[in-house]
């Protein structure tokens, strides 16, 4: 696999690196950008998974460190800055002139942050990335739980007979997710979607607290007209990171065919 | 700054000295596991910085199949990380321009470094000056520590996906979200590192061993579910990293 380190930002000090193609490159390259503290390979290696299934088919990627994660040192530069560097340096090696951006969690939302400031991002994929909050969605989630026998196993098993193990929370979060509200997303994918920006939704069984069901999109986000260019995919059995090997060839074989599509 | 390299289809980076105190001797890293290498890359840069600092040349870098380096989770083994290790010094003398060098691992990493330092010196050192060896928490045996981790697996659903009440977390073909081959098994299987060859060694070799019991102000869990994606920031640990190398 063709790969070539790339310093990118002010004085060239943050890190990326570029996946290439054999033969192309195709239209849009693929921008992939630390997952919160996790480094650019992503949670898992997903993303030098993801980076190399897609150039066998011709698509470009770049994965990178923000400032301040991973690789790069802590700089002044802001998200949407570091992103527009990191895709001046690609245009300059490949040519390439669009992109679309794939973010998980934090990634996410820089994802967007990112789209939202530089036309040439003309779609994004986003796992686990807008959080709804519907009536129609609590009632739903806590249903499910209520005829889960996995659910009063566990309660039974932790709280009555003592025989699952309570588990403490291991001190050691030092980095919060600060959620966005429904007006702001709401505007925001406004935006986006009148310029014809192509959606990807990713969400995973670890959040079906915040989402569960396609329906709750428009229901939580009834402004907003996404063209029929908003693809929604749930992976009920992964978690957030998609720990498990299958569920995570599964999810980087569907984000490659989405992407593919529209490259 | 620091520069990143690729060398035979590797990952690496590597941090030069602070002017002026150049002490002439590169630190290589060798990373633990595959999952708690993604845990100790804050950590390590912390430990580069330290060291550069203190006047050390240092390089780190990914095994085959993990990272960025080329290759996929199931072609790591510990014959394919002692290969990994062996070109990885060499990249950091090229690099760096010195000859000694001092190697620093942790976990799994440690017991490979202790095994590659061993044999450079039986084989009468060859082409690599090992001047050191940095253990930080070495595995007393693979079995043990590959019960731990299968341990750990089993307990996943229970204990980390806590909100997937409907569904059973897929646990098959791989190991704390990494695939493994039986090959790689069977050879951490077989490692041991027990206090007398640890004796032995120290005879052959400056030795330094940093256990992370021995410092309880600053918590560092291999064993707990929900720290699995947490990545680790022990700071007292590597100022006394940094401080033990130096003595070498």
């Amino acid at each position: 696999m063709n790969e070539r380190i790339v310093r990118y930002g002010r004085e060239g000090q943050n890190l990326a690196i570029l996946t290439l193609p054999p033969e192309g490159p195709k239209k849009k390259g693929v921008l992939l950008a630390n997952v919160g503290l996790t480094h650019h390979i992503g949670p898992f290696r997903q993303f030098v998974d993801l980076a190399r299934a897609l150039a066998l088919e011709g698509v470009v990627s770049v994965r990178f460190d923000l400032s301040g994660f991973g690789d790069s040192p802590t700089g002044t530069t802001s998200v949407e800055e570091d992103f527009k560097s990191v895709m001046d340096k690609v245009k300059t090696i490949t040519g390439v002139e669009e992109f679309i951006v794939i973010g998980n969690c934090l990634g996410a939302d820089h994802a967007h942050l990112a789209a939202l400031s530089d036309s040439r991002i003309t779609g994004g994929v986003f796992i686990d990335g807008y959080l709804v909050k519907t009536i129609v969605g609590r009632i739903r989630y806590y249903q499910k739980r209520l005829f889960s026998l996995e659910f009063w196993k566990d309660v039974l098993g932790r709280r009555v007979f003592g025989t699952r193990i309570e588990v403490k929370p291991s001190g050691q979060k030092f980095y919060v997710r600060d959620l966005w509200t429904q007006e702001r997303m709401q505007n925001e994918l406004k935006q986006l979607a009148n310029r014809g920006f192509d959606f990807c939704f990713v969400y995973t069984g670890q959040i079906q607290k915040w989402f569960n069901h396609p329906s709750d999109i428009k229901r939580y986000f009834p402004n907003v007209d996404f063209k029929n260019r908003l693809w929604i995919k749930i992976f009920k059995n992964a978690g957030h990171t998609f720990f498990g090997v299958r569920d995570r060839a599964f999810f980087i074989e569907s984000i490659r065919s989405w992407v593919l599509e529209r490259t | 700054m620091r520069q990143f390299c690729f060398f035979s289809g590797r990952f690496g980076a590597y941090g030069a000295p602070r002017e002026l105190n150049d002490r002439g001797v590169v630190v290589v890293l060798c990373s633990p596991g595959k999952q708690e290498s993604v845990r100790v890359h804050w950590c390590w840069n912390l430990l580069m910085d330290q060291l550069c600092q203190a006047g050390f040349h240092v390089f780190k870098f990914d095994y085959w199949g993990t990272g960025d380096s080329q290759g996929t989770s199931p072609e790591t083994t510990i014959g394919q990380a002692m290969e990994d290790l062996e070109l990885a010094v060499q990249e950091a003398l090229d690099m760096s321009g010195v000859n000694d060098v001092i190697l620093l691992g942790l976990r799994l990493g440690a017991n490979i470094a202790a095994k590659f330092a061993d044999l450079a010196i039986g084989s009468g050192a060859g082409s690599v000056q090992v001047k050191g060896l940095c253990l930080w928490d070495p595995l007393e045996t693979g079995s043990d520590y590959l019960k731990d981790l299968l341990a750990l697996h089993h307990r996943m659903p229970q204990e980390a996906f806590l909100s997937l009440p409907l569904q059973k977390l897929r646990l098959e073909g791989h190991l704390l979200g990494h695939a493994v081959s039986q090959k790689e098994l069977d050879e951490i299987r077989e490692l041991i590192l027990t206090d007398e060859e640890l004796t032995k060694l120290k005879s052959k070799l400056k030795t330094s061993i940093l256990k992370h019991s021995d410092i309880p102000s600053d918590y560092v869990s291999w064993k707990e579910n929900l720290a699995l994606e947490d990545l680790i920031r022990p700071s007292e640990a590597v100022k006394r990293l940094a401080q033990m190398v130096a003595a070498l």
